[in-house]
């Protein structure tokens, strides 16, 4: 039993070292983040009255599907309306950190065949799974650490150790359960793809799930991980119990993870291969064609993906419209401001409209990154010899990109508008919402037109474009939380889109940014035709 | 007629100089051999005739167009198998082959056929699940459906089995026999011995020989085993004569092999009983360079 994993500690010291920096960059990143937060949010409150005013706003639907259910009603306190903004996104961003990790470390290079070389030293069969769970278990400590003493170092009265400490640990008790799962999907598939790809979806139905439970129905929020941590009641009722049954599932899911590892052979998954075709399909004939059969099932998973955040978040806007009928507080409010409560809604609108377009933003960046992924494999290299013109290949992904930005974006805001014409009867026409969601677009295409330059100019950096597409969403979504500088909001291109039906259509901002982007794929396509290309 | 050449080809990686300013020139209709140790910058070169990496200095030619900037054109003409075959896991041999043979265009479902059937392949399969030398295999069939006036092949046969091995040289054979220039890069000496006209040997980036295989032999020495009626006193003074032994059964030494008529001239002076001549193996050949 013990040649099962010897050699273990060795390996737990090789993935550190090949990971110091990627590892590192993660977890400071996290923690930083979250915790230079604090003072941004505690700044924001002079008194114990703008805060039960805030937290009579953070109940409205629309929040609580986008970040959860708000604690410590009776006495507010800025821990708990921190704990609320802050807690699910980040035990997300946990989870895609944990995602990451652990597919590079067991079918990634399974599939690439490091793992053989490695399996042939004297390693025990498990070792490289053990010492993967292993470095991850002590990464998501080391986060829970940074971020519970990191919190607790600013001495925000509400915001005390051991709750700062239970925030961190359930970030961290989040991220193992997605690492443990992880695990799980690399065993069952044998395409490293396929693995990630249901690991992102096992975390995107978790969110989905907590969504729809802590609006309608609490006990799903009880068995999605993401609705677990917000049980937890940081900073209010500091509850320990959601923890243990994290801890719980991590250790089910990564007993399970060491079982299917030990019946499978190196190489294969669970399920194994089915025999395809003899002959490839018509539309495997042109770089297009290519292009298109080898991202389908990426293309449908984001269709899929934006289409249940429309319904999910469209959904919604019925409960806020009730929520403010019903509070007669916020309606004298919005009555004093001059306003009236059909504007409060769309605030939220708005708001969820900004979210839909960044999240419909990844799927552009990644089939754009598509073309250095196959550089990097050695693929383009055998494309480019049967006479195909880089100018051709570049644009065929491009192009695709670009498609796919405007085809999310459309069927995002349908299934949006659908759901929420459906369930209220408040809603305005197609037409506005379809303009809201298309004036993202030139924000989507700065970001495209980042990625294609630097696929031209500087590939091994292409990490940059998800650096700042992570950034573009937290500088939008803190700074409606907090007041940022106008400069560093200014750096998102999100901030510079107009924000209907709250805002005034505004036509400037979007040439602008139509014509950078625009100005960045040019450059995409000059310099990615004069450079080598990185093969093997 | 000259289908590829380079001219003073210099290719750096930052500071690294791969390739030293390298001349090559491939005659239409020849098979061109292509060998050197590891890392000489074989691949490199190969890439920068294919245009995917931009030559630093010199220039490199196929067809009479600039590998560079004419890529495309010279490409729809080129048929390539690289030394690291790699595919993409999720589609099947079949596919990979319909893809390229498409997108090179002129290519024939007979000829497919017939090479699917020549090489053995599987082609319903998974790429993820082939070994190495079938996933050769799909590059080479794909490579040789297509009617191509040059076929690039970088090692193409460092994974495929002997018998295949010998399908692979029938294949080069053909398209050598319809007058088609091939660009054989290999490690195989047999392979290169049997199947090349002109070979070119680089080492850390600069061509050190090139020639006809019957050129090269003249430039190594031949081994010899004689005895003769008389001693062979002056044998160490001859010209081009080196590592004399002497022996109960005979002298042993090697001639340089372009001084060898002179030599045995020499040897017939003393009254040959008993010659051996071992003409040089390209082994021997190569090991002289290669060290
Ligand atoms: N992109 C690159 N960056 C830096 N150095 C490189 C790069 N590509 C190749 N080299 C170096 O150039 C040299 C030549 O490499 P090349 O691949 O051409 O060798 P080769 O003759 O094909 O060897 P082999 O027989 O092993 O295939 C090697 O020293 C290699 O390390
Ligand atoms: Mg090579």
């Amino acid at each position: 039993m013990r040649g099962l994993y010897s050699g273990t500690l060795s390996l737990v010291r090789f993935i550190l070292r090949r990971d110091r920096v990627r590892l590192s960059a993660w977890v400071l990143g996290i923690a930083s983040f979250t915790v230079l937060c604090v003072p941004l949010l505690a700044d924001m409150f002079g008194t114990q009255e703008e805060l039960q005013g805030m937290a009579v706003l953070m109940q409205n639907p629309a929040l609580t599907a986008m970040v959860g259910p708000v604690y410590g009603l009776d006495n507010f306190t800025v821990g708990a309306m921190y704990t609320n903004s802050m807690l699910v996104l980040m035990a997300m961003l946990t989870g895609v950190m944990n995602i990451f990790f652990v597919t590079r470390h067991t079918r990634h290079d399974e599939e690439l065949g490091r793992l053989e070389m490695i399996k042939s030293l004297p390693v025990g069969c498990l070792s490289n799974l053990a010492a993967t769970m292993f470095v991850a278990v002590k990464s998501n400590i080391l986060l829970a650490l940074l971020i519970g003493f990191g919190i607790a170092a600013f001495g925000v009265e509400s915001m005390g150790l051991s709750g700062s400490l239970l925030f961190g640990t359930a970030m961290g008790a989040a991220g193992l359960v997605f690492a443990a799962a992880t695990a799980v999907f690399c065993q069952l598939c044998s395409n490293n793809r396929t693995a990630s790809g249901l690991s992102l979806a096992f975390l995107l139905g978790a969110y989905v799930l907590r969504a729809v439970g802590d609006v309608r129905a609490e006990t799903l929020s009880l068995i999605s991980p993401l609705g677990l941590v917000s049980r937890a009641q940081v900073y209010v009722e500091n509850y320990l119990w959601p923890v243990w049954i994290l801890l719980g599932a991590f250790a089910v899911f990564a007993v399970l993870a060491f079982i299917l590892a030990r019946a499978r052979d190196l190489g294969q998954g669970v399920i194994p291969a089915r025999p395809g075709a003899h002959h490839g399909g018509r539309t495997l004939s042109s770089p297009l064609g290519l292009a298109l059969r080898l991202c389908r099932s990426t293309l449908l998973a984001w269709v899929a993906v934006v289409v249940i955040f429309g319904v999910m978040y469209g959904s919604v806007i019925n409960e806020v419209d009730t929520f403010i009928e019903g509070s007669e507080m916020l309606q004298a409010m919005f009555t004093a401001g001059g306003g009236d409560s059909q504007s409060f809604t769309d605030q939220f609108v708005s708001l969820l409209m900004m979210i839909m377009a960044v999240v419909a933003a990844i799927p552009v960046v990644s089939l754009m990154l598509r073309i250095w992924g196959e550089e990097k494999q050695g693929y383009t290299e055998q494309i480019y010899s049967t006479g195909i013109s880089r100018i051709r290949l570049f644009g065929v992904y491009l192009g695709t990109a670009f498609a796919a930005s405007v085809v999310l974006q459309f069927l995002s805001i349908l299934s949006f508008w659908a759901t929420a014409s459906i369930t209220s009867d408040t809603t305005p026409s197609f037409g506005v919402y379809l303009q809201a969601a298309m004036n993202y677009l030139p924000a989507m295409w700065a970001l495209l037109g980042l990625t294609a330059a630097l696929v031209g100019i500087a590939p091994s950096k292409t990490a940059i474009s998800y650096g700042y597409l992570g950034f573009s969403f937290f500088a939008v979504y803190v700074g409606t939380l907090a007041d940022l500088p106008d400069w560093v909001l200014g750096l998102s291109p999100f901030y510079h889109i107009p924000r209907l039906p709250e805002e005034e259509q505004a036509w400037a901002p979007l040439a602008v940014l139509t014509g950078l982007s625009a100005l960045l794929m040019a450059l995409g396509f000059i310099s990615y035709r004069r450079r080598d290309l990185r093969s093997g | 007629m000259i289908i590829a050449s380079t001219d003073n080809l210099i290719k750096r990686f930052g500071k690294f100089e791969a390739l030293k300013g390298i001349n090559l020139a491939l005659h239409e209709g020849e098979v061109f051999g292509f060998i050197g140790p590891n890392g000489a910058g074989k691949s490199t070169a190969i890439r920068v005739l294919l245009g995917i990496l931009q030559a630093s200095e010199g220039t490199a030619q196929i067809f009479g167009k600039d590998a560079w900037k004419d890529a495309v054109e010279i490409h729809k003409r080129v048929a390539y198998v690289p030394g690291d075959v790699s595919l993409w896991p999720n589609l099947t041999g079949g596919e990979i082959i319909d893809l390229f043979t498409r997108l090179r265009k002129k290519s024939g479902q007979t000829r497919r056929a017939q090479l699917i059937k020549q090489f053995d392949l599987d082609t319903s399969k998974k790429c993820r699940t082939y070994s190495k030398g079938n996933r050769q295999k799909v590059a080479l069939v794909s490579a040789f459906a297509s009617e191509a006036d040059l076929y690039i092949l970088d090692e193409p046969t460092s994974g495929l089995d002997p018998l295949m091995e010998q399908v692979f040289r029938q294949c080069v054979q053909e398209v050598k026999a319809q007058g088609k220039t091939v660009l054989l890069s290999s490690h195989i000496l047999q392979e290169v011995e049997q199947l090349c006209d002109r070979v070119s040997i680089i080492r850390q980036g600069e061509i050190i020989e090139t020639g006809t295989l019957q050129e090269l032999r003249h430039l190594t020495r031949t081994s010899i085993t004689v005895q003769t009626e008389r001693p062979l006193e002056e044998l160490g003074t001859q010209a081009g004569v080196h590592d004399i032994l002497t022996e109960a059964e005979g002298t042993m030494f090697s001639v340089d092999t372009k001084l060898l008529g002179q030599t045995i001239e020499y040897l017939g002076q003393h009254g040959i009983v008993a010659l051996e001549c071992t003409p040089p193996t390209l082994e021997q050949l190569f090991m002289r360079h290669y060290e």
